[in-house]
């Protein structure tokens, strides 16, 4: 009760503070993680002894760095808070070791199989965790991942270099408990800007070497419609929409109780600022939300030769139970009055 | 002509607390005891009796002083015939008594009184008189000081001019008989005029008010308040009727009145925690009228909930306190509510930004009196034009709190207290979007929690030494506290609390204090939310409540908790008084005993000096998360502590009384969570050690009365815990090592009164978090604590100011006050707060500058 009456009191003194808001995105950030089942298109959760991919989407402000990461899957220890505690090591573990990757422009992904059923039941775990760390330019630290993974707080730093960006990330991945019916991953049907389709040309992502600055010169061989759905620096909010199926919004039993999902949208940029970090979709039957998004001021630009500022956006849409997806949309803010 | 003469015969002290008991050689054999003093004697009318009148008789006559002075029986002990028997005693009874004290505390007791009728020789003639009086303010009936009087005769001329006193009085002697026009040149409180009519040979006696149209007869409660508080503790405190209201800071609130004394360290945002000696605010308890209270503040610390205007007195005893009280290893604080007046009806009315309540008490019958009080927030008139849009107040912030007492005095063996007193806090909020770092923190809030206790309280004298208390109490409990998704508490209790207690002398040197409590409560909760962590040093708790495993409980159950106790009070000799005493309780929710030996001994050394030394053992059950089988651990122990203390009292002048304490406690099966919240989810494996000296100065005027008083207090200590074999110690949540308080209360005239408070206190301790993990399936980051409180927010300081101006009319008073927390607007730090990812990070301040306007009227 204490902690939640600290958190409400922590929450309302916070009010009035500046800090960032999550959706912000200035460094680099690993911001979700997505598990693909062999065999088992669409699954979130894996059954026991399920081959399994996990991927995390990793973001930065403007160009992503070169990533290199290290990893632990285990079989967590049944606790109930703080940060998860891995009881059983989870061998072999593809692309769990600090190998750099072969393609240095790769995002973090590993590979690795449930461990049975009994094996999960001998350690009362419901889960598997996968625990790690991911840095940019430069390996990870691992005899700090290490100390960290045993719960130890002295000196610790995911990065082997400590001047590199890094994040410690941990990954639980439910076991699926319904077979007959089981979690599957929601799905981003749509996202549009002032109710159209998103404009191009990052109306399907932004390329990983796209620079911040100088994306004007890509969007003048738009036609002058399109041009013109590029937000100027420092104008009025834009609206943007995203969408699910109906599908995505899936029924599920808990304790005998039906319940369905609530499908939690994380919005982030890398420029301009997002009237609220998190939004929710709780209806089937109306499965969409609307958010408002600032263009970054004028003085926000690089300098007014520099061609319009390309702005990142990451959508990432949870069920709460492990599914995940999410999308990349870009948008060239343009210097004001056609500078 | 026939003039009265009168001795004091302090033949003996017969009684102590509350017993009357019979006469001893004595009083140098209870050097303890202060002897009555009579502050208002009554003449007794000559009685007309045939025949001769003799020039002198006797009556000597016994009588009891109740502990409020007053007389309670009179008895003819040597009779001087009838009609000066019957005479004596009638003006006896309209005695009035500083009443006599046994270690500070007012006792019942018993004195020989000679009244003497003398016969005095008639006087030769005189032809003059005189005029005689006191010259006051109405307002507050205080001398008015040098004021000039002039007296005119009937053709207006100038027979006498001439100044008053500093106390205001004034004697004009030698004045023809004849009619007078006296005139009071008042200066700013205008002038006055009056008729005088003097006959020769006789005072005329005078009062004159200045600055009313009328007599000021407003005088305060009459009420009195008859609680037995027996002083068995090392260290007592009390903060007084006189008092509770007056200290700056508290808004008239008396039990934030508490937080100033030594050893009772400054709760975070003023928080109503009490945070005693180094003890978690769950190791101490509140008691109103010897029943325990869930709470005692309105929203954690706003308004405490019983009205302050019908308190008798605070009592706080900050360790090794009677066997009277168990169940806690912290301190105790003991809230006394005052008997209904019996006078005539009195009541207060008040409104400020904050709420508003009124009060009203008087008399029944002779024997019956009456009193009640009801006050409700005015907060929900306020809240909801500062919110932001985005939170939608359902239920604006309101609380209501009442109290109803009967008093009731069937036999004069018997007093029968009923009282029915509750509180009810409501809180709702809507929050439509995520909080923009908390994905969790969204939905509804709710806050809701209230008691209502009904009380039964019967004392009975049983024999002339013995004396027995009953008190029986019935109140329905219920908590709702909920966030969005993630948290819901909701928990009805009835809590039943009974006591009987029986006061028992035995012979002239001991007297014996036999008593049992059984505190029983049906519980029915849910409990939906993140594991609880321990009540204290569980670091951070930075994290946001998504992602943390939810677990749930469901309790229907009955806890019972029964004690006896015994204690005897040994007076070994003249200086030394041996207090011992043993409490046995059961803890049915633990299935566990527990066996509580304690020992008091107070050396009188000087009769302004006393010394005193405690030992004892207390146990404490666990909190009802630690001992939950679903989210806690039934198999716990007690927790179980060990108090030593020693203190030093010396009134060293009339003004101003001094004292020192030491203090050491060592606590140990202190329930801990086990890291992670891995089952058993707690364990009794926690120690801790608390040490300290408290110094404390109190003033007050020397002849009593109510110009001003003051505090000073210093407590120097250290609160460590260990949560298990093998961890290092570690500083408890809330170790404040320096805490200096003073707080100062002057009445200028024409009322008008300024006090302030102030406070110098050494920062909380706070948990770093040193980096954070991110959690990608519910989108939050994890924080990662550093050690354990092994930094501390900067020192805490800050000014309150309190300003009242009163004005007193005839039948009753009106007063306007100011008072202003944290006066020079300091902003001091309470904790901190990170952003979302735990990278950045800034101070969290405590409450700005809050003044609170209000007005008061007094009947």
């Amino acid at each position: 009760m204490r902690a939640v009456l600290l958190s409400m009191l922590w929450t309302t003194a916070a009010c009035s503070e500046s800090f960032l808001p999550p959706s912000a995105v200035v460094d680099l950030r690993a911001v979700a993680a997505r598990v693909v089942v062999d065999g088992k298109p669409g699954r979130a959760n894996p059954d026991p002894e399920d081959e399994i991919e996990v991927s995390w989407l990793v973001i930065d402000e403007g160009r992503l760095p070169e990533l290199q990461w290290a990893f632990v899957a285990c079989i967590p220890a049944p606790t109930r808070f703080g940060t998860p505690i891995c009881q059983d090591v989870i061998t072999p573990c593809e692309g769990c070791d600090a190998t750099p990757p072969e393609n240095p422009l790769a995002l973090p992904v590993i590979r690795f199989q449930v461990p049975t059923e009994a094996e999960l039941e001998a350690a009362e775990a419901t889960s598997v965790l996968v625990q790690g760390a991911i840095c940019a330019n430069g390996p990870p630290g691992l005899a700090s991942i290490d100390r960290f993974i045993r719960g130890e707080t002295d000196d610790i730093d995911p990065c082997e270099d400590p001047d590199n960006e890094g994040r410690f990330v941990t990954t639980i991945i439910p076991i699926e408990i319904d077979d007959t019916d089981p979690n599957l991953h929601p799905t981003i049907a749509d996202v549009r800007l002032e109710g159209a389709p998103w404009p191009p040309p990052y109306d399907q992502g932004v390329r990983r070497s796209a620079p911040q600055s100088g994306c004007s010169a890509e969007i003048e061989m738009l036609p002058e419609s399109d041009q013109e759905r590029h937000p100027v620096a420092g104008s009025q909010p834009s609206t943007i929409g995203l969408s699910v199926p109906r599908e995505s919004l899936q029924p599920f039993t808990v304790a005998g109780v039906e319940e369905i999902e609530e499908i939690q949208v994380s919005w982030l940029a890398d420029g301009g600022g997002f009237d609220t970090s998190f939004s929710f979709i709780s209806d089937p039957d109306f499965p969409s939300i609307l958010t408002a998004w600032r263009p970054p001021p004028v003085d926000a630009l690089p300098t007014p030769d520099s061609g319009g500022l390309l702005v990142r956006f990451n959508f990432v849409v949870r069920d709460g139970r492990g599914g995940v997806d999410f999308v990349e949309r870009g948008l060239c803010v343009r210097p004001p009055n056609g500078e | 002509m026939l003039r009265w003469g009168g001795a004091l015969l302090l033949a003996c002290v017969l009684a102590s607390s509350a017993h009357a008991q019979r006469p001893s050689a004595g009083t140098d054999d209870k050097p303890l005891i202060t002897p009555p003093r009579l502050v208002r004697f009554v003449e007794a009318d000559y009685p007309d009796i045939e025949g001769e009148e003799p020039s002198e008789v006797a009556v000597e006559l016994d009588i009891v002083v109740g502990k409020d002075g007053l007389v309670t029986k009179v008895e003819v002990a040597r009779s001087g015939g009838q009609a000066f028997d019957e005479a004596a005693a009638a003006a006896a009874r309209q005695f009035v008594f500083e009443p006599a004290r046994k270690d500070w505390e007012p006792i019942a007791a018993r004195v020989r009184y000679r009244y003497v009728f003398e016969l005095a020789p008639p006087p030769d003639e005189i032809t003059t008189g005189w005029l005689s009086g006191t010259v006051l303010l109405a307002e507050d009936d205080s001398p008015a000081g040098m004021v000039l009087i002039e007296i005119s005769d009937e053709e207006g001329e100038l027979v006498k001019e001439l100044v008053a006193g500093p106390d205001g009085t004034f004697f004009a002697t030698d004045l023809e008989p004849g009619s007078y026009e006296v005139r009071v040149l008042g200066g700013e409180y205008g002038d006055l005029e009056a008729s005088e009519e003097l006959t020769a040979g006789e005072r005329t006696q005078v009062i004159y008010r200045l600055g009313a149209k009328r007599a000021a007869a407003y005088k305060g409660f009459g009420a009195t308040g008859v609680v037995d508080a027996p002083p068995r503790e090392v260290i007592k405190r009390t903060i007084d009727r006189e008092e509770l209201t007056r200290i700056p800071g508290t808004r008239s609130d008396a039990l934030r009145a508490v937080e100033l004394l030594p050893g009772v360290a400054r709760p975070p945002f003023g928080l109503g925690l009490l945070i005693v000696r180094g003890a978690a605010p769950q190791d101490s308890e509140f008691f109103i009228d010897g029943v325990s209270v869930p709470l005692i503040f309105h929203f954690g610390g706003l308004t405490s909930v019983y009205n302050s205007f019908l308190l008798e007195r605070i009592d706080f005893f900050p360790g090794n306190f009677s066997v009277r009280y168990g169940r806690r290893t912290g301190g105790i604080l003991e809230v006394t509510t005052r008997d209904p007046a019996q006078d005539m009806i009195h009541g207060v009315a008040e409104i400020s930004v904050i709420d508003t309540f009124i009060t009203l008490e008087g008399p029944i019958t002779d024997k019956v009196s009456i009193s009640g009080g009801l006050r409700r927030s005015l907060l929900d008139l306020i809240l909801p034009r500062v919110l932001p849009d985005d939170i939608g107040v359902r239920q604006a912030p309101v609380y209501v709190d009442y109290q109803l007492k009967l008093n009731f005095l069937p036999t004069e063996r018997d007093r029968v207290r009923i009282q029915a007193y509750g509180s009810n806090d409501r809180l709702e909020l809507l929050l439509e979007e995520a909080t923009s770092d908390d994905p969790a923190i969204r939905g509804q809030t709710q806050f809701s929690t209230s008691f209502y206790n009904n009380q039964l309280d019967w004392k009975r004298r049983l024999g002339d030494k013995a004396e027995q208390e009953i008190a029986v109490n019935v109140g329905p409990q219920r908590i709702d506290l909920g966030l969005g998704d993630q948290f819901r508490l909701s928990g009805r209790f009835v809590q039943t609390y009974s006591r009987g207690e029986w006061r028992i002398p035995v012979g002239d040197r001991v007297r014996l204090i036999a008593g049992l409590d059984v505190y029983a409560a049906p519980i029915d909760l849910t409990f939906q939310g993140p594991q609880p962590r321990g009540g204290e040093g569980a670091g951070s708790q930075q994290g946001s409540l998504a992602g943390q495993e939810q677990v749930f409980t469901d309790v229907d159950t009955t806890i019972v908790r029964p004690a006896i106790y015994l204690e005897s009070d040994l007076r070994l000799d003249k200086i030394t008084q041996l207090i011992l005493g043993l409490r046995a309780d059961y803890f049915s929710e633990i299935d566990a005993f527990a066996v509580n030996p304690r020992a008091t001994t107070i050396f009188s050394v000087r009769p302004d000096m006393r010394v005193k030394l405690g030992v004892g053992l207390f146990s404490q059950p666990p909190e009802f998360q630690e001992s939950d089988v679903n989210i806690g651990n039934p198999n716990l122990d007690p927790i179980q502590a060990v108090h030593v203390g020693a203190g030093w009292e010396y009134d060293a002048i009339p003004a101003a009384q001094f004292g020192v304490e030491g203090f050491y406690k060592y606590l140990w099966d202190r329930a801990v969570a086990t890291p992670n919240g891995e089952a058993p989810f707690y364990v009794t494996q926690g120690v801790g050690r608390i040490y300290g000296a408290e110094l404390s100065m109190r003033v007050r005027p020397p002849k009593g009365g109510r110009q001003y008083f003051g505090y000073l207090s210093y407590t120097l200590s250290r609160s460590e815990r260990k949560d298990g074999p093998g961890e290092p110690w570690r500083l408890f949540d809330f170790d404040q090592t320096h805490i200096l308080t003073a707080a100062f209360v002057y009445n200028f005239k024409r009322n008008w009164e300024i006090g302030g408070t102030f406070r110098i206190v050494s920062g909380n301790p706070n948990t770093p978090v040193i980096d954070s993990v991110y959690d990608a399936l519910n989108d939050v980051y994890i924080p990662i604590d550093g050690r354990v409180n092994s930094l501390r927010n900067p020192l805490f300081h800050r000014l309150d100011i309190r300003v009242q101006k009163k004005w007193v009319f005839d039948r009753w008073a009106l007063a306007l006050f100011l008072d202003i927390r944290n006066a020079y607007n300091q902003q001091n730090q309470e904790g901190i707060i990170y952003n979302y990812d735990f990278s950045q990070q800034t101070p969290l301040l405590g409450l700005p500058i809050i003044p609170a306007l209000g007005v008061r009227g007094e009947l």
